[in-house]
């Protein structure tokens, strides 16, 4: 798991990158902790224990990787392409990602939860036992995906699109929806 | 820290291998179900599995104890409110535990049941039945509700919100997470705030 130490800076609790003291928003060495961030990611090797809060990515295409227990919170990702990925007990919380691409990944025990996604695609992934708890979709794609145990719950979505999905055990309750297709999903096997 | 969750077909519960690093003596939180991968999962990791923690006594969470018993001996450490047909070391409220290299921090939180116990490791939460991703536990009644209710934002809302919530069924989460989004968390504590007026009002 990632290092649990907190930033050295008074009023800051989030969880330190890198070696420390400080986060990343409160690091004097951000230029450096951002690119050795940008060579993990475009590196071969899977990214493991990695922690960057708040970091603003874009127009990357990332190889076949995983991404084991890290923590990217608070990160902006335009124009990414996670496509082939794994996600193992990895943090994406509250981070903003538009124009992403996820195809074909595998995500389990990873938490999206908060996010804003806008024009991402996720078909085609598996995507079990996941938190998307809170998010606020527009304009996105989870076709041909399955989602069993993955939870929707209090999300507000709009234009997207969970057709052909496996739903079983999923949780969609209380979540505000409009233009929202679950064609040829098993919805009724949901929580709703 | 390392931490693997397993996720149990039977009983649909999520175990927890915790260990400092590969090789190290290692913890086991809730065994609802042992088999092939999860015993490859502390082979692989050649974890020697010390200590086995529960989180409260329902079979989803303890089945696996016999299997676990003959395989690896384990220290099994439980709330004195419930008996096993194990012998349980008895844990209570408050106590800090030493174990492999981790302390763990002991947390009563009844209501789901009241033997139900939360453990706190580092910046790791393990809440089994009590707050899960966007609903709490499940009770016996009004009263137990209120309990669990109560218990939880006592004793779980005020930790740091960037902690991490690892619980005993569906998608691990952060107390922030928690905070904002688990809508029956939010609904029942204001309806049993609610029924707490009407008590004060008679």
């Amino acid at each position: 798991m990632f290092n649990f130490m907190t930033c050295a800076h008074p009023t800051c609790n989030t969880y330190i990158c890198g070696e420390g003291p400080f986060c990343f928003r409160h690091s004097p060495n951000k230029d450096e902790l951002y690119s050795s961030c940008i060579a993990s990611l475009l590196g071969k090797d899977d990214v493991l224990d990695l922690s960057l809060t708040g970091g603003e990515f874009e127009n990357l295409t990332i190889p076949k990787k995983g991404f084991i227990s890290s923590n990217m919170a608070w990160c902006t990702f335009r124009n990414i392409d996670f496509s082939e990925c794994t996600f193992i007990t990895s943090f994406f919380d509250f981070c903003l990602f538009e124009g992403c691409r996820f195809n074909n990944i595998t995500s389990r025990y990873s938490i999206f939860s908060g996010s804003k996604m806008i024009g991402c695609d996720f078909s085609g992934s598996t995507i079990t036992h996941s938190n998307f708890v809170g998010i606020d979709t527009l304009y996105c794609n989870f076709g041909d995906c399955d989602l069993y145990y993955t939870n929707f719950g209090t999300s507000y979505l709009r234009d997207t699109d969970f057709i052909d999905c496996n739903l079983k055990k999923a949780d969609f309750a209380h979540t505000n929806q409009r233009r929202v297709s679950f064609r040829y999903s098993n919805y009724s096997e949901a929580h709703h | 820290m390392r931490i693997y969750q397993h996720f149990s077909v039977v009983g649909f519960c999520n175990t927890y291998l915790i260990g400092s690093k590969k090789g190290s003596d290692a913890i086991l939180i809730d065994p609802g179900h042992v088999d092939n991968e999860l015993v490859h999962l502390i082979e692989s990791n050649e974890f020697k599995l010390k200590h086995v923690l529960l989180t409260h006594r329902h079979m989803a969470h303890t089945a696996g104890l016999g299997t676990l018993a003959k395989i690896y001996n384990p220290t099994i450490y439980a709330s004195g409110f419930a008996s096993y047909e194990f012998p349980v070391k008895s844990i209570s409220d408050h106590q800090v535990l030493s174990l492999c290299d981790l302390e763990i921090e002991v947390i009563h939180v009844p209501g789901h049941s009241l033997d139900s116990l939360v453990y706190k490791i580092d910046h790791a939460l393990f809440t089994g039945d009590t707050l899960m991703c966007g609903r709490v536990g499940s009770t016996e009644g009004y009263r137990e509700q209120a309990l669990l209710l109560q218990s939880i934002w006592k004793r779980l809302m005020s930790l740091d919100e960037n902690i991490l919530l690892f619980p005993g069924h569906g998608t691990a989460s952060k107390l922030r997470i928690e905070r904002m989004f688990n809508h029956q968390l939010l609904e029942l504590g204001a309806m049993a705030k609610e029924r707490q007026n009407w008590r004060y009002d008679e």
